[in-house]
């Protein structure tokens, strides 16, 4: 007897918000992780709302973002899905608040430490690789400094910027359109650590709790996945020498 | 033949050559290819830094930005150059390695290295 093809609503359709919070609640490990990803557009969204409105500056943008999501975790502890108010109704005057308390915060630094600089951890991440060589300890250095600093900026650039004529197509950096391509083939816990921490401007300590391992290891998966980028760059540009 | 318009065969034999002359014509695989690309890339490096000591602040200071220029050219691509992000990126990885100490450290190293190897070879 053949069997009733599933019907449009039964395919490749993602689970619903709603379903991602209850299996949440009832246990499943890697649902925060999940809840993250799917609001980290909405929360740049509200980031970029507040920066526009303040006319920040591009240099503090990082600031903005990792705010935002700092918001965002502590909404996400508080919200009960049962009561039937979606997240983003929910969580958008904590996110624009934690934005708006960060910019109070960051109006009193001192030039010098605001702006775009890559994190202590994300450094050392780096350096602690395992060549003897100098000179390839200081490629894969400069590489891996490279790749952050192009994947925060790219960001950056695309989160506040937007297109409107031919021009600005014309300027959009290759670069980044290559580190975007391979960031999105990376597997999805590299993919996760990198996003959230040069994107989303989240601490290691923060991608440890919200994707429930040590800071350590977000360490250690941060260093592979700049590796991992790193001979795919290199291997595309061997590719389009040929 | 024109001497103005070559054939397409004679095309082809100076692309070939051209390719050959600059050492990209590639008959290997990736991992052949990328020791060979590393080993160019040392080359270059040390052509570079050639003359410069590593005590002299002021060339030490002049060698950075093409010693970066040069590793990540040659790793991402030279057709770079003119891209608004890889500048960005150029400038703020040498910015990193001018205000951090433990980096600062790494990229004297690997000159001191440079220059050794260089002055040693036969």
């Amino acid at each position: 007897m053949a069997t009733a093809a599933p019907s449009i609503s039964e395919v490749d359709l993602p689970e619903t918000a709603a379903a991602v919070w209850r299996r949440c609640r009832e246990g499943w490990e890697q649902g925060r992780a999940e809840l993250a990803r799917r609001y980290a557009p909405w929360v740049r969204s509200v980031a970029r709302s507040v920066f526009l409105r303040v006319r920040g500056r591009s240099d503090d943008w990082p600031d903005y973002v990792q705010n935002a999501m700092l918001g965002m975790l502590e909404a996400m502890n508080s919200f009960d899905v049962e009561r039937g108010v979606p997240f983003e109704a929910y969580a958008r005057p904590r996110v624009r608040g934690a934005v708006f308390n960060g910019l109070r915060a960051l109006r009193t630094l001192p030039p010098e430490l605001s702006g775009a600089r890559l994190s202590e951890e994300s450094v050392a991440s780096l350096l602690d690789d395992e060549h003897d060589d100098p000179v390839e300890r200081l490629i894969a250095m400069v590489s891996g400094l490279a790749l952050g600093h192009g994947l925060s900026l790219h960001g950056d650039m695309a989160a506040m910027v937007e297109p409107t004529g031919p021009y600005d197509a014309a300027v959009r950096s290759q670069l980044g359109e290559r580190l975007s391509k391979h960031l999105k083939r990376l597997g999805e816990r590299e993919r996760l650590v990198l996003e959230w921490h040069y994107l989303q401007h989240l601490s290691f300590t923060h991608v440890a709790d919200t994707l429930g391992i040590s800071r350590g290891r977000v360490s250690q998966l941060h260093r592979q996945a700049l590796l991992r980028l790193r001979e795919r760059m290199i291997h595309d540009q061997w590719q389009q020498s040929l | 033949m024109d001497p103005i318009r070559p054939d397409a065969s004679q095309v082809l034999i100076e692309t070939l050559a051209s390719l050959r002359a600059e050492g990209r014509g590639r008959k290997h695989g990736p991992k052949v290819e990328a020791r060979r690309e590393s080993a160019m890339l040392r080359r270059q490096l040390q052509a570079i830094v050639a003359g410069v000591s590593p005590a002299d602040e002021k060339a030490m200071a002049s060698v950075r930005l093409p010693v970066l220029r040069c590793i990540l050219g040659e790793q991402y691509g030279g057709d770079l150059g003119t891209d608004p992000l890889f500048a960005e990126v150029l400038a703020s990885v040498d910015r990193d390695i001018r205000e951090r100490p433990e980096l600062d450290a790494v990229f004297r190293q690997a000159i001191a290295s440079l220059v050794t190897r260089r002055s040693s070879a036969p």
